[in-house]
């Protein structure tokens, strides 16, 4: 077991990659109650195409999520249940590029880290049970088709990618879940699940050497054949924006618009630096104390529902940023003259932003939540959440006016609009 | 579990502590609270959002946040909220720990601001400045507005007024857009010192801090005659259910059901009631998620959450319209069947379970401490106190708090048929 510490957060990374290929993370929080554990593949929404013994297949928009939902359901009855009776809360949610399944507890942690472990390697669908699922996701469809935020993001990345699959809602649609078949859940478990497409996070007030025997010992039972690398497809996508402008009608009052900048994906540690100067970048272009949110806020065209974020993944990169407001194009007239005079950054500010950054890396390692789940995003992708103190600190203001060039082309924007009824 | 909290008054002040080392944060809470009235909601729930804009010393956005970006992103904010028949300003200080970024002197700084953004407005025009008020006054508009776009958030407050007509509980939290507009500057600057003046004062710590640090560091908070909390609203009697619905073209309808319950927020039974919530609708192996969703697909989500002060449980499905009443005779079998004592064993266990997993987790997190701390203060309980309550409650116990249920109002947003 390796065993790194990282002095300027105080934090200890336990390590072992196992025989079958499963990647193990253990990190101590000494005074904590709850142990936090999440089970994650390498495995979203977006791959809906892939090769299985030497064939392209397609599957149904939607699937990977439902197979979240499906997985679940054991032999023994709901997964839930058992969690429940263990007095520990279970969850999982399904992104883009990852699906993770967890539980955070504060007894029985070994039993309740089995359970995790030992539903996740045990798929059970029956025709009957993949049919009823169909009514409550088309619920949860539905619901998210009334929520004005979700509307205006997906159509926004609609509007940004032509081809690539992050496109298309991560639920699917009504008409897509429908045509899945438990079949094609088998199909999707066999591909993704292999341990080698995993990693395995705990976090709590655990014992690591302890810990680790018992996952070795859960693992030493089953039996993994080696596999090789999966092979996905994900289309060839344009750099460009593929539509400029997409406005949505809904029942709301105040509209609303989002505005993207789409981006490439470098992969990797290359990808990290890349995001992280995006993000340096976006704070001193919109934070409170920019000239571009005080003229914004003067001319009465900002408020407090107004937010910025850079999405990076290892498959796909966007910048983005949006509010509601009573007269989107008056927004985006004025923002676009601030931002036509590449703006001048004063060492001092760049300063004060690497601060600021680092305090909020800090701040959120209170969280034992934000830490399993961004190791773990950090890990698949090849990079480690712990370096990011040393990351932010070397960031150049060079790099952040260069990032605004790149960045910042006409060409790579779109521009979503949701709006009441007329 | 062992985590020790200190509460003591001093100068009419109740401070709250929680000395640990083991976040990397130090979270001060600084509440002033009033009675709950009318007249006063809509200033007072504008103030904040003025008061975390600017100072006499900062008088800008950009000059208050530049020295906070500074300091390692210290959060500090203003905020607003109802508490039963209270309504509480709030003013948040979360600060990363100065031995992580070798700077000692970083909580002292941050707590300057936090002084200067409580007790040194920007009054130089006599009233708050004429031109933020304005800005903000509009930005305010457009949040009431805004909550229309939120229907869950909408068919609860339906839900409310239609329970609790005029009544402080069922004001909405932002205020009114016609009480909105009779605000000005000096009206503000009279809210802003009436809260300063008349309203008790609460202050909570949560990080590696002594109690003695703690009331040097905050030495600046004045001093008060001690002041009664008036935040327990009365008990009601439910005089037959009220319905309502209206339509609105979205796809999913929402079902709010609104329920009396007769247990006093301050007694053991109110701990006990949350027993009886979880095996309702609490938690995904509920009653309400096992049948309303699991059994019959009727819903995405099904779920119930008790509150204590109001003296209510409220019970929230999205469903398809047409499957409305039949979600609504489904929950309507399920609280039946709670009050006859149809429930396992093993259902009664895992409740417990649950619940006792959240207390615990509570000590994870300084703002749910935080949190926990000022919604107990009224039962004088500690977390351990609350687990013993919970792990010795009996089958009994639920079906006598069950009773005491009575539904009262049915709210249905219709959508699309």
């Amino acid at each position: 077991m390796e065993q790194v510490t990282y002095h300027d957060t105080d934090e200890t990374v336990f390590f072992e990659q196992l025989d079958n290929g499963l990647a193990v993370y253990l990190l101590q929080k000494k005074g904590y109650e709850k142990t936090y554990a999440t089970f994650t593949t390498r495995y979203g929404s977006i791959d809906n195409r892939f090769k299985k013994d030497e064939q392209w297949v397609n599957v149904p928009d939607g699937i990977a999520h439902f197979l979240e939902h499906k997985m679940f359901e054991s032999e023994q009855g709901d997964v839930f249940q058992q969690f429940g009776r263990l007095g520990a809360s279970a969850n999982a949610f399904t992104s883009f590029s990852r699906t993770a399944y967890l539980f955070s507890a504060t007894s029985l942690i070994e039993q309740n880290l089995e359970t995790l472990i030992d539903f996740v390697q045990d798929p059970y669908f029956t025709a009957e049970s993949v049919e009823k699922e169909k009514g409550i996701i088309t619920q949860e469809i539905q619901m998210y088709q009334d929520n004005p935020g979700w509307r205006l993001f997906f159509g926004l990345i609609e509007s940004m990618y032509a081809k690539h699959p992050v496109r298309i809602d991560i639920a699917g649609t009504p008409e897509s879940i429908n045509q899945i078949t438990a079949e094609d859940l088998y199909t999707c478990y066999q591909t993704f699940y292999h341990p080698s497409n995993m990693v395995l996070f705990v976090v709590g007030n655990i014992d690591p050497a302890e810990t680790l025997a018992l996952i070795k010992a859960n693992q030493a039972k089953k039996n993994y054949a080696d596999r090789p690398a999966i092979e996905r497809d994900y289309g060839v996508e344009p750099k460009a924006a593929a539509r400029k402008r997409v406005e949505l009608e809904l029942d709301v009052k105040t509209p609303k618009v989002l505005i993207g900048y789409k981006d490439t994906s470098l992969g990797g540690e290359e990808q990290l630096r890349r995001e992280l100067t995006s993000e340096l970048l976006l704070h001193l272009l919109f934070d409170q104390t920019s000239s571009t949110y005080l003229a914004l806020y003067e001319d009465g065209l900002i408020d407090d529902t107004f937010s910025f974020d850079y999405s990076s993944e290892e498959e796909f990169a966007f910048a983005t940023f949006g509010m509601e407001t009573e007269d989107p194009d008056r927004f985006i007239t004025v923002y676009e003259k601030l931002l036509a005079a590449r703006p001048v950054f004063e060492e001092t500010e760049v300063v004060r932003k690497r601060n600021m950054m680092q305090g909020k890396f800090l701040r959120a390692l209170n969280s034992p939540e934000f830490i399993a789940n961004q190791f773990s995003r950090h890990a698949l992708a090849g990079t480690n959440l712990f370096t990011l103190p040393t990351l932010i600190a070397s960031i150049t203001k060079e790099e952040i006016e260069a990032r605004f060039d790149e960045l910042f082309a006409l060409e790579n924007r779109s521009i979503s609009i949701v709006k009441p009824y007329a | 579990m062992s985590q020790s909290f200190q509460i003591w008054k001093k100068q009419g002040t109740t401070f709250h502590l929680v000395p640990t080392e083991k976040f990397k944060t130090t979270t001060v809470l600084v509440t002033f609270s009033a009675p709950l009235e009318e007249q006063t909601l809509t200033s007072r729930a504008l103030l904040p959002y003025i008061m975390e804009k600017s100072t006499a010393a900062y008088p800008s956005m950009k000059a208050l946040r530049e020295p906070l970006e500074t300091l390692y992103d210290a959060g500090l904010y203003a905020d607003a909220s109802k508490f039963g028949e209270e309504h509480v300003i709030s003013f948040q200080l979360d600060i990363v720990r100065g031995d992580l970024v070798r700077h000692e002197t970083l909580l002292e700084e941050a707590l300057d601001l936090l002084e200067q953004m409580i007790f040194y407005p920007d009054l130089t025009e006599g009233g708050f400045r004429e031109q933020f008020v304005k800005q903000e006054k509009r930005l305010h508009a457009l949040r009431i507005s805004s909550l229309y776009d939120d229907k869950m958030r909408f068919a609860q407050q339906r839900l409310l007024e239609l329970m609790a007509p005029g009544e402080a509980v069922s004001l909405p939290s932002l205020g009114t857009l016609e009480a909105l507009e009779q605000i000005t500057s000096s009206s503000l600057r009279d809210t802003y010192r009436s809260m300063v003046e008349e309203d008790r004062i609460d202050v909570f710590v949560v990080g590696h801090v002594t109690q003695d640090e703690m009331e040097d560091a905050l030495s600046f908070l004045p001093s008060h005659a001690e002041k009664v909390s008036h935040y327990i609203p009365a008990q009601k009697q439910v005089a037959g259910v009220k319905r309502s619905s209206e339509t609105q073209p979205i796809k999913q309808g929402k079902l709010h059901l609104g329920y009396r319950v007769a247990v006093d927020p301050t007694s053991v039974d109110s701990i006990r009631m949350q027993i009886v919530n979880g095996l309702f609708g609490g938690f995904p192996h509920s009653k309400l998620f096992m049948n309303v969703r699991e059994k019959e697909s009727l819903a995405y989500y099904a779920a119930s959450r008790y509150a204590a002060l109001n003296g209510a449980l409220y019970v929230y499905a999205g469903v398809e319209t047409k499957q409305a009443e039949r979600a609504e005779t489904i929950i309507g079998e399920q609280l039946t069947d709670l009050k006859a004592g149809v429930f396992t064993d093993e259902e009664l266990t895992q409740t417990k379970a649950m619940l006792i997993n959240a207390r615990r987790q509570i000590l994870d997190q300084p703002g749910q401490l935080i949190g926990w701390l000022n919604g107990s203060k009224m039962r004088g309980l500690t977390l351990e106190d609350e687990i013993h309550i919970i792990e010795t409650a009996t089958r009994e116990d639920v079906v006598r708090l069950a009773a005491t249920i009575e539904l009262e109002a049915v709210y249905l947003l219709r959508g699309e048929e």
